[in-house]
C-alpha cells in the first residue's frame, strides 16, 4: 500500500468465516475504492451481514484479512473504529433513551465536544424528520424511524468510510430520498459507502459499484454496468445467484 | 379444532426439546424433579386412605383448601410469569377466522402437553387417591380432580390472555413487569411471615379442635367460590351429603362454563387487538445526557464517563430489570431483621441479637455492588454502540459505577443506620458503615472485572425480570460465587476491624473502609476496563448469541 490516495478504502483478502459446518464466507477477495457508493447484493444467508461486520471489526475472521484506508482492521481495531460509521443490522439500541438523547450518547461516546454533539444532532435530527419524535423513547420508533436514529449515529462523527447493513429497509419513500442525497453528498466530498440491499433498483440507482456474493463467495464485482454487462441489474443479479423457479404455475391462483 | 390445537402444542413443545441438548437437559432434570415430587404427593395421598375413614370431615376439608390453593397458584402464575410460556399465544391465532369460543377448548386442553400442566393434571387426579375405601367417592373424586384442573387452566389462561391486552404496550409491559415482581418478593416474605406465625400459634395453641374447626370453617367458605367448588364435591360423596354435592357440582358446572365464557370473551378481544400500540408523549423533557456531560467534571475523558452514567441512570430508573433489582436489594436486611427477631422470641440463645440484621445490610452492600455484573448482559445487543465507539473500557467500567452509586450509596448508608439502631447499637454506627463501604465497594470492584468476563444470558430488553434463561443459572452463580467470595475476602479485614472497633475507633474503621473500599473500586475499575478492551470482539460475539438464542 504505498501510494495511499490510490489504495483501496477498503482492501479484502482471503476472508473466510465458519458458524460450525456452515461457511458463512468463503476465502473472500475484494477491493473497494475511495470515493464510491459501492452496493452489496446477495440473497438471503449469502454472507453480506458477515462480511460487512469482518471489515467494522465487530467479528474476527477466521482467516484472511481487512485493511481499512491502508490499516489492517484486526492489529489497530481502534485506528479504524474512529474511522468509520457503522450501521449494523438486527443489533439493539440503548432505546429507553430519546432520540436526541441517543444521538447526544453516541457523540459524546465518539469523544466529540459538547457543542459539536448538540449542532450535528440538530441538524440531524431536522434532516431526517425526526425532530417532532426527538424526545419520545427509541423503543416506540417504528422500525423505519429506527432505522434512521441509527444511521444519524452513524454518520455524526463524520467517518471516512460508512458501512451501513440494510439502510433502507423499511424506509418510506421520501426519508428513503433524502438519505440517498445525504449519501450522495457524502460521496462527492470523498467519503466511501459500503450498503447492503435486497432491492436492486435501488443500488443500481445509487451505487456506481457493485458486489454480487452468493453463499459466501464474490460471484461479481466490479462497476455497476461492468457487473450488469447491458442487462438490467435484477437480471443478472438472477442470472448469477441461480434463477427463481416461476414457470411452474399456481394453476388454482385466481380469485375465488 | 381441539385435536388441532393439541397436535400444534405437542409439536411445539418436541421442538422445545429437540432446540438444544442443555434445555432438553434442563428438562430432564426439572422433569425428574417434579416427578419425584409428584410420586411422594401421591403416595402420600394414597396412605391417606388409612386415616380417611372415620375423618371424612376433615379429609374433605383439607382436600377443598389444597385444590383452592392450586387453583389460585395457577391463576396467580401469569402474572409472576408473563410472557414466559408464548407457545400458543392467542394473539398469534389473529390472522385466522377463529372465533374465541372456537378456539377456547382446544387452548384450555392443550396445557395438559407442557410439563406444569402434566403434572398438575395427574396431581389433580390423585386427589381421589385417599377415596379408594369406597369405590363410588373416589369416581367422584377422579371427576372433581378433572373439573379441578379444568379450573386451574381456566383460571390461568384467562389471567394471562387478560394480562397480555396490558402487555401491548411498552408502558403496560414495564408496568407489569415491576408489579409481578413486587409481587412475587410479597409473596416470599408473606410466606415466611406465616411460616412464622404458624409456628408462633403452634407454641401456645395445645387443643387441636380448634385447628379443626377454624380449617373446616375456611373451607367451607371456600367451597362455594370458584377455587374450591370441584375440590369440595369428594368430599360431600365421602360425607354421603348428596344434597350439598349436587350444589356443589351446579355450581362448578356454572362457575366453569361462566369462565369459558370469560375466557371466550377475553379471546376474541386478544384476536381482533393490534399486536402493538403506540405509545405517544415524551421519555424525557430535557436531554438527561446532555445534561449530565454539562456537569464541570465530564470534561474530555470524563465526557464519555457521563454519559454512561445518565444513561445508566435511565436504565435504573425506567427498565423493570434494572427497577426490579431495588425491591430485591430491600428485602434482605427486612427479612434477615425479622429473622433476627423471631429466633430470638422463640429461642433465646444461639445467635446473639443483632447478628443477623448486621449480616443483612452486609448483604445488601455486597448484593448491591455485584449488581453491576450483569451490566453488559443487561445491554444485549445494544452493548455494540460502546463497542464501535471505540471508548475504553475504565470509560465503561467507571460510568456504570458511578450510575448505581447515585442510588445505592444513599440506600445502604440509611439502611446501615436504621438498622443499628433498630438493633440498639447506635455507637457503633461510624464503625458498621465503615464495613459497609468498604463491602459494596470492593464488590462494585470485583463486579466491573467479572462483568466483561463472564456475560451470562439474562433477560433481554422489554422482557419479564423474571424470565429465566437456559444456562443463565450455572454461570450466573459462577459470577456470583466468585464475586462474593472475593469481595467478601477484599473487605473481610475492615469487617473484622469494625466487629472489634469501640468508641472513636469506630470514625477510623469508617475512614479506613471508605480509603481501602476506594482503593479496591478503582483497581476494579481499571482491571475490568483492561478485560473489556482485549475482549471487545468476544463479548460482542456473546451477546449476539444470547440475543439470537431467543428470537430463533
Amino acid at each position: 500500500m504505498d501510494n495511499i490516495a490510490a489504495a483501496p478504502m477498503v482492501a479484502i483478502r482471503g476472508l473466510t468465516k465458519a458458524f460450525g459446518q456452515v461457511l458463512a464466507v468463503n476465502n473472500l477477495n475484494l477491493d473497494i475504492p475511495r470515493g464510491s457508493m459501492y452496493g452489496f447484493v446477495g440473497p438471503n444467508g449469502a454472507g453480506k451481514t458477515t462480511t460487512l461486520s469482518m471489515v467494522t471489526g465487530m467479528l474476527r475472521p477466521d482467516a484472511g484479512k481487512v485493511w481499512v484506508d491502508g490499516i489492517d482492521v484486526w492489529t489497530d481495531l481502534a485506528a479504524v473504529k474512529a474511522k468509520v460509521g457503522v450501521l449494523p443490522d438486527r443489533l439493539r439500541l440503548f432505546d429507553r433513551l430519546s432520540g436526541q438523547e441517543l444521538l447526544t450518547y453516541t457523540g459524546l461516546l465518539r469523544g466529540l465536544d459538547k457543542s459539536t454533539v448538540a449542532t450535528r444532532s440538530a441538524d440531524l435530527l431536522r434532516t431526517l424528520g425526526l425532530e417532532a419524535d426527538a424526545k419520545k423513547a427509541v423503543a416506540d420508533y417504528s422500525a423505519g424511524m429506527t432505522k434512521k436514529i441509527a444511521l444519524a449515529c452513524a454518520v455524526l462523527h463524520a467517518p471516512a468510510l460508512l458501512v451501513l447493513d440494510e439502510p433502507f429497509e423499511a424506509i418510506d419513500p421520501v426519508s428513503a430520498r433524502t438519505i440517498s442525497d445525504i449519501l450522495g453528498a457524502f460521496v462527492k466530498d470523498g467519503g466511501t459507502v459500503v450498503l447492503s440491499s435486497h432491492v436492486m433498483d435501488t443500488v443500481q440507482r445509487l451505487c456506481d459499484h457493485v458486489a454480487i456474493i452468493g453463499q459466501g463467495q464474490l460471484l461479481a464485482a466490479g462497476t455497476v454496468e461492468q457487473v450488469a454487462g447491458g442487462l438490467d441489474l435484477e437480471e443478472r443479479f438472477i442470472q448469477l445467484v441461480g434463477g427463481a423457479e416461476t414457470h411452474q404455475e399456481l394453476t388454482w391462483l385466481r380469485p375465488s | 379444532m381441539v385435536a388441532t390445537l393439541l397436535g400444534l402444542k405437542f409439536r411445539l413443545t418436541l421442538a422445545e426439546l429437540k432446540r438444544s441438548t442443555a434445555r432438553l437437559v434442563l428438562w430432564i432434570i426439572l422433569g425428574a424433579y417434579a416427578l419425584f415430587a409428584v410420586a411422594l404427593a401421591l403416595i402420600g395421598l394414597a396412605a391417606l386412605a388409612l386415616v380417611v375413614p372415620g375423618n371424612e370431615q376433615i379429609a374433605g376439608s383439607m382436600t377443598v383448601l389444597s385444590g383452592s390453593v392450586l387453583v389460585l397458584g395457577w391463576t396467580l402464575l401469569p402474572l409472576a410469569f408473563f410472557g414466559s410460556d408464548q407457545t400458543l399465544d392467542p394473539s398469534r391465532f389473529s390472522p385466522f377466522p377463529l372465533s374465541g369460543i372456537r378456539l377456547a377448548p382446544g387452548l384450555l386442553l392443550a396445557s395438559i402437553l407442557g410439563l406444569p400442566g402434566a403434572f398438575t393434571a395427574i396431581l389433580c387426579l390423585g386427589s381421589a387417591l385417599p377415596w379408594t375405601h369406597t369405590p363410588l367417592v373416589a369416581l367422584v373424586g377422579l371427576i372433581g380432580g378433572a373439573l379441578g384442573f379444568f379450573m386451574t387452566q381456566v383460571g390461568c389462561r384467562t389471567a394471562s390472555t387478560a394480562l397480555s391486552s396490558k402487555l401491548s404496550s411498552r408502558k403496560g409491559r414495564d408496568l407489569t413487569a415491576v408489579i409481578s415482581l413486587i409481587v412475587v418478593l410479597a409473596l416470599t416474605t408473606l410466606g415466611y411471615a406465616a411460616s412464622l406465625l404458624v409456628t408462633y400459634v403452634t407454641d401456645r395453641v395445645d387443643r387441636l379442635d380448634d385447628l379443626v374447626s377454624a380449617i373446616s370453617t375456611v373451607a367451607n367458605i371456600a367451597s362455594w367460590t370458584p377455587l374450591g367448588a370441584p375440590w369440595a364435591l369428594v368430599g360431600d360423596a365421602g360425607q354421603g351429603e348428596w344434597l350439598m354435592f349436587l350444589a356443589h357440582l351446579a355450581l362448578t358446572v356454572v362457575y366453569l362454563g361462566l369462565g369459558v365464557w370469560m375466557y371466550a370473551a377475553i379471546l376474541d378481544k386478544a384476536l381482533v387487538a393490534p399486536a402493538h400500540s403506540e405509545s405517544t408523549g415524551a421519555v424525557s423533557k430535557d436531554d438527561a445526557i446532555a445534561k449530565m456531560a454539562a456537569q464541570p467534571w465530564a470534561r474530555g475523558a470524563m465526557a464519555p464517563v457521563a454519559a454512561i452514567m445518565a444513561r445508566c441512570l435511565r436504565y435504573w430508573r425506567r427498565d423493570p430489570r434494572y427497577l426490579g433489582t431495588i425491591p430485591s436489594l430491600l428485602i434482605m436486611p427486612i427479612l434477615f431483621t425479622i429473622m433476627d427477631f423471631s429466633l430470638n422470641s422463640i429461642a433465646d440463645g444461639g445467635i446473639p441479637s443483632g447478628w443477623m440484621s448486621v449480616f443483612g445490610i452486609a448483604m445488601m452492600a455486597v448484593m448491591g455492588g455485584f449488581g453491576l455484573s450483569a451490566d453488559i448482559a443487561m445491554d444485549a445487543t445494544a452493548w455494540w454502540t460502546h463497542f464501535a465507539t471505540g471508548i475504553k473500557g475504565w470509560q465503561d467500567r467507571l460510568g456504570r459505577v458511578l450510575g448505581i452509586s447515585v442510588w445505592a450509596t444513599p440506600m445502604i448508608v440509611v439502611a446501615g443506620i436504621v438498622i443499628m439502631v433498630i438493633i440498639g447499637a447506635p455507637a457503633r454506627i461510624p464503625a458498621a458503615l465503615g464495613a459497609l463501604a468498604s463491602l459494596y465497594l470492593c464488590a462494585l470492584g470485583v463486579a466491573s472485572i467479572f462483568s466483561p468476563l463472564i456475560v451470562y444470558p439474562i433477560a433481554l430488553p422489554g422482557e419479564s425480570p423474571l424470565r429465566m434463561k437456559t444456562g443463565m443459572m450455572g454461570s450466573q452463580m459462577l459470577s456470583q460465587f466468585g464475586c462474593m467470595t472475593a469481595s467478601g475476602v477484599l473487605a473481610l479485614p475492615v469487617c473484622i476491624w469494625a466487629i472489634f472497633a469501640h468508641g472513636w475507633t469506630g470514625w477510623l474503621v469508617l475512614a479506613v473502609g471508605v480509603v481501602w473500599g476506594l482503593i479496591c473500586c478503582a483497581a476494579g475499575i481499571i482491571a475490568g476496563g483492561k478485560v473489556m478492551d482485549s475482549r471487545g470482539v468476544a463479548i460482542l460475539a456473546t451477546l449476539i448469541k444470547n440475543d439470537s438464542r431467543e428470537r430463533g
